[in-house]
C-alpha cells in the first residue's frame, strides 16, 4: 500500500518534471523593447525615430492606467526564416486593450485602447496576431503595439504574460494541454471529496473528514479557476476575478489542509497551528510582490503547518501520520526546488497525490475507529449483562432469599425491610445498568442499599460514609457497588462494617477513594480479579484513557482511589 | 443421636438449616457445631462421628467450589450440600455427596434431606464419578480421582483405602457402608474389608478349606467373604 503510493506521488511529479524540460526553442524573444508613453499614429512607422524611448525586457512593460507604445525590432532573416515554413503568430497576452503594427501595417487589434478608461474597450488577455508573410522586410522589421490598461480594477506587477512570435496556433492551446493531467486527476479527487462530505453529512460528525472533503473540493474549485483562462477567452478586466478566486480557494485549501493534519495528528493544538498559518499566510499576502508569490507562500506555509502536525504526530506514533508527514515533505520539497515550474505544471498533480494518500489514510483510520466504535458498544451492551447477571447470580440472590424466608417467619418486619432495601437496589441497578455515566447520588445510594441487604443478610451493621461533595459528579454505573461487593468477597465481616468514599474535586478533575475494612487474616486480592476488570472496562467505556485507577492494601483497609477528567 | 456440623458464613442460614433440622431429627437430634471457613470446619468435621450429618454451603466469602468438599472427605460423616446455585448439583451427586439442597429451601425439603442422609445413599441420585481422598503423606489437600482408576478400597481402622491403579493410595473416613453405596454395579465388596474394581478383578481361585480369594490385575490376592461368594459369583457372571 504504501509503495503504491509513493509509486502515486512519483507518476504524478513527473509531468510536471518533463515539461520543465521541454524547451521552447522554436519561440522568438524579444531581448529589448521600447516604450514611450503617450499616443500618435507616427509610433506605427517602421521609420519613426524611437532612439529617445525607454528601454526595457517585454516582461516590464506596464500600461497600467495609461496608453503607451511600445516599438520592437527584429532581423529579416530571422522572421523570414520563422515564416517560411509555417504561418507565424505575434502572441501578446496582456492585462490590456492593444493594436499590434508590422512595419506600419495593423495586423490586429484586441480590444480598443484609449488615452482614458472611456476610450478603451477592454480586450481578451490571451490574444495571437498573424503575422502576414508579405508584410516582412528583409532588413530591420518593427512591430509597433499600442497599448492601454484602464479596466483592471487592481494593479499587477506583470500584465504581459506573453510577448513572442511562434508558430500560429491558439494562445491557449500549450496551456489547455498543460491542465488535462491535473483535470483528469481533479475528477479522482472530486469523488474522494463527495465521499468525505457524504461521510459526513451522513451519520458521523467526523471533523476531519469534514476537512478533507473541503481540502478536495477547494483544489478542485481553484484548479476551475485556474484552467478557467484556457477555456474561455475572458476579457482582461475579468482576470482579477479570477485571481481572487485561486488566492480564496487555495486560502480555503490551506486552511482545511492544516486543520485535517491538525485534527488528526494533534487534536489539542489544531486551532493553534491553524491560526498561527492563518495569520502569517494573511502577512505573505499583502506583503508579498506579484499574484504568483502570494500563492506560493499561502500553500507553502498551510503546507509546513500540516507537516509539522504530522511529524508531532508520527513522533507520537499516530496511525498515518508518518506517512502523511513523507507525503508532505515530498510536496514541500517539489515546492521549494522549483517554484514557479511546480505552481505552473505541477501543483494540481502533487495536490492531487497527496489527497489520495490523504484519502488513503482517512479510510484506514475511519475503518480503525469504526471497529473501535463497534467492538466499544459490544462492550457496553456486555458490561451491562454482566452489572445485571451479577445481581440476579444465584450466589447472591438465592443467599438473600434464603436470609429472607427466615426474617419473614421470625421477625416479618424486618423482612419486609429487607424486601424493600432488595427491591430497590435491584431496580437502581436496572435503571443505571443502560448508561455510560449516571450520578455520583444514584452510586452511592445504590451501595446503601446494597449495604442495607448486607446487613440484614448477616446480621450486622454494614454502613458507608462520605466525605466530600456529591452533588453534579457523574461515573460510571456500580463501580463503587462493585469494590464494596469485592470486600464482602474478600473479608468475612461479621458484626459491622465502616465503608468510606472520599470525593476530591478540581476544575473538571475527579478523585474518589473508596476505603473497605480489611481484616488481619483477609484474603489478599489482585489487581486483576472480575470486580476490577469491570471497573477498568466501564472507566474506559466512559472516560477513553483520562482516568487512572490504584487499588492496594494499607494496614487496616483496602484502599482503591480512582481519578478521571469529566468528559 | 445424631449430631450437627453447619458449615455456612451465612448466620441467618446457618440458624435456619439447623432449626429445620432439628425439627426433623426429633428426640435424635444431637449436638450443633457451626463453622463459617475451612479452617474452622475442617477440624470440627474430623472429629464428627460417623452417624453425624454435615451440611455443607459451596460458597464461603469467596471460596467457591468443589474444593470445600475437602471439608466431606476429612469427616465421616454424610455430607448434604445446600447451595444457592443448583447447576451444581449433579457435579456434587458425581463427587458422592448424600443430597444437594438448593436454596432457598424449605423445611420438608430439609427433612427429605435429613432422612436421606440416616437412610444412606438415595439410589435414584445420579451416579458417583469421583472418589475423593487425602494422599498417605500428611499435609497435602484431597484428591478427587476418576472411579475407573479405581482398583479397590480396603477397609482399615476407622479410614478406608482407595488403591489406585498408579499403584498409590488415598485415604477417606467415609465407611465402607457407605461407600459400598456410592459406588455401582462395577465395584462388588467381597469381604468385610475389600471392595473390587471388577475391570482390575483377573482371577477368581479356589483355596484349600472352600475358602476363595480373587487375584487382581495387579497380582494381589484378596480372600473372599464366606457370606458373599454367592454375591461375587454373580457378579462375575460364573
Amino acid at each position: 500500500m504504501i509503495r503504491f503510493l509513493f509509486a502515486i506521488i512519483l507518476i504524478a511529479l513527473l509531468p510536471g518534471a518533463a515539461a520543465a524540460q521541454s524547451t521552447r526553442s522554436d519561440f522568438i524573444r524579444f531581448e529589448e523593447v521600447r516604450v514611450v508613453e503617450g499616443d500618435d499614429p507616427q509610433y506605427a512607422a517602421p521609420n519613426f525615430d524611437d532612439a529617445n524611448w525607454a528601454r526595457t525586457a517585454p516582461a516590464n512593460i506596464d500600461p497600467q492606467g495609461r496608453i503607451i507604445w511600445v516599438r520592437a525590432y527584429i532581423d529579416g532573416d530571422r522572421l523570414a526564416a520563422a515564416a517560411a515554413d509555417q504561418p507565424l503568430g505575434f502572441f501578446l497576452s496582456a492585462l490590456a486593450s492593444r493594436e499590434v503594427f508590422l512595419n506600419g501595417v495593423m495586423i490586429g487589434e484586441n480590444g480598443i485602447p484609449g488615452a482614458t478608461p472611456a476610450d478603451e474597450t477592454p480586450g481578451a488577455l490571451d490574444a495571437v496576431f498573424y503575422v502576414p508573410a508579405d508584410l516582412i522586410r528583409p532588413d530591420a522589421n518593427v512591430f509597433a503595439i499600442r497599448i492601454s490598461s484602464h479596466h483592471l480594477g487592481a494593479r499587477l506587477h506583470w500584465p504581459i504574460h506573453s510577448f513572442h512570435l511562434a508558430a500560429y496556433e491558439s494562445p491557449t492551446r500549450r496551456r489547455l494541454q498543460s491542465y488535462i493531467p491535473a483535470i483528469a486527476a481533479g475528477g479522482a479527487i472530486a469523488l474522494g471529496a463527495f465521499y468525505f462530505l457524504g461521510f459526513y453529512a451522513s451519520n458521523r460528525r467526523d471533523a476531519s473528514s469534514l476537512a478533507l472533503g473541503i481540502l478536495a473540493f477547494a483544489v478542485i474549485a481553484q484548479l476551475a479557476a485556474e484552467s478557467w483562462r484556457a477555456f474561455d477567452h475572458y476579457l482582461y478586466p475579468s482576470h482579477m476575478l479570477r485571481l481572487y478566486l485561486m488566492l480564496g480557494f487555495a486560502f480555503i485549501a490551506g486552511v482545511a489542509l492544516s486543520v485535517f493534519s491538525g485534527l488528526r495528528f494533534t487534536p489539542q493544538r489544531t486551532a493553534q497551528t491553524t491560526a498561527l498559518a492563518v495569520i502569517v499566510s494573511g502577512f505573505a499576502i499583502f506583503l508579498a510582490p506579484g499574484f504568483d508569490s502570494k500563492l506560493g507562500l499561502i500553500i507553502l506555509i498551510f503546507m509546513i503547518a500540516a507537516l509539522v502536525a504530522a511529524l508531532i504526530g508520527a513522533k507520537n506514533r499516530k496511525r498515518g501520520a508518518f506517512l502523511s508527514a513523507i507525503g508532505f515533505a515530498i510536496f514541500l520539497l517539489a515546492a521549494i526546488l522549483a517554484p514557479y515550474q511546480f505552481l505552473d505544471q505541477t501543483y494540481y498533480l502533487a495536490m492531487a497525490a497527496l489527497i489520495i494518500i490523504l484519502f488513503a489514510t482517512q479510510i484506514r483510520l475511519l475503518s480503525d475507529e469504526q471497529r473501535a466504535r463497534e467492538e466499544a458498544a459490544l462492550q457496553t451492551v456486555r458490561l451491562r449483562h454482566e452489572l445485571l447477571k451479577k445481581q440476579i447470580q444465584p450466589h447472591f440472590l438465592m443467599n438473600t432469599l434464603t436470609t429472607l424466608s427466615e426474617w419473614i417467619e421470625s421477625e416479618p418486619k424486618t423482612g419486609v425491610a429487607m424486601i424493600d432495601a432488595l427491591s430497590r437496589e435491584l431496580r437502581l441497578l436496572y435503571d443505571i445498568s443502560d448508561n455510560t455515566l449516571i450520578s455520583l447520588d444514584d452510586e452511592l445510594e445504590l451501595c446503601r442499599q446494597h449495604l442495607k441487604v448486607m446487613s440484614l443478610r448477616a446480621d450486622a451493621t454494614f454502613s458507608l460514609q462520605i466525605d466530600g461533595a456529591t452533588p453534579d459528579i457523574q461515573c460510571p454505573p456500580a463501580v463503587l457497588l462493585t469494590l464494596i461487593e469485592n470486600a464482602f468477597t474478600h473479608n468475612e465481616y461479621r458484626d459491622s462494617a465502616e465503608f468510606e468514599v472520599k470525593t476530591t474535586l478540581s476544575g473538571k478533575d475527579i478523585s474518589i477513594l473508596c476505603r473497605a475494612p480489611t481484616q488481619a487474616d483477609s484474603k489478599t486480592s489482585s489487581q486483576n480479579g472480575a470486580g476490577l476488570a469491570y471497573i477498568r472496562a466501564r472507566l474506559k467505556e466512559a472516560f477513553g484513557d483520562d482516568w487512572s485507577l490504584e487499588s492496594a492494601p494499607t494496614p487496616r483497609f483496602w484502599e482503591t482511589v480512582i481519578n478521571w477528567r469529566s468528559p | 443421636m445424631i449430631d450437627l456440623l453447619i458449615v455456612e458464613d451465612e448466620p441467618l442460614v446457618a440458624k435456619r438449616l439447623e432449626r429445620f433440622a432439628r425439627e426433623a431429627l426429633g428426640k435424635q437430634a444431637g449436638k450443633s457445631a457451626f463453622a463459617r471457613s475451612v479452617e474452622e470446619a475442617t477440624p470440627l468435621a474430623e472429629l464428627l462421628p460417623a452417624s453425624a450429618v454435615l451440611f455443607l454451603d459451596l460458597n464461603l466469602f469467596g471460596v467457591d467450589g468443589f474444593d470445600l468438599l475437602e471439608i466431606d472427605i476429612r469427616s465421616p460423616a454424610r455430607t448434604i450440600v445446600v447451595s444457592a446455585d443448583q447447576s451444581r448439583a449433579v457435579d456434587a451427586f458425581s463427587y458422592g455427596v448424600v443430597d444437594f439442597v438448593a436454596k432457598p429451601f424449605s423445611k420438608e425439603r430439609i427433612a427429605q434431606a435429613i432422612d436421606r442422609a440416616l437412610a444412606g445413599r438415595d439410589p435414584l441420585a445420579p451416579p458417583v464419578k469421583y472418589l475423593g481422598g487425602a494422599p498417605a503423606t500428611p499435609g497435602s489437600g484431597v484428591v478427587f480421582t476418576p472411579l475407573g482408576d479405581v482398583v479397590a478400597l480396603h477397609g482399615a481402622d476407622d479410614y478406608v483405602e482407595i488403591e489406585l491403579s498408579s499403584g498409590k493410595r488415598l485415604l477417606t473416613r467415609k465407611t465402607m457402608i457407605e461407600l459400598e453405596a456410592m459406588l455401582g454395579q462395577e465395584f462388588c465388596r467381597i469381604h468385610r474389608s475389600h471392595i473390587v474394581n471388577r475391570s482390575y478383578a483377573s482371577e477368581y481361585r479356589a483355596q484349600s478349606g472352600s475358602r476363595y480369594s480373587l487375584i487382581l490385575s495387579t497380582g494381589a490376592a484378596l480372600p473372599v467373604g464366606r457370606a458373599r461368594i454367592d454375591d461375587l459369583k454373580r457378579w462375575l457372571n460364573i
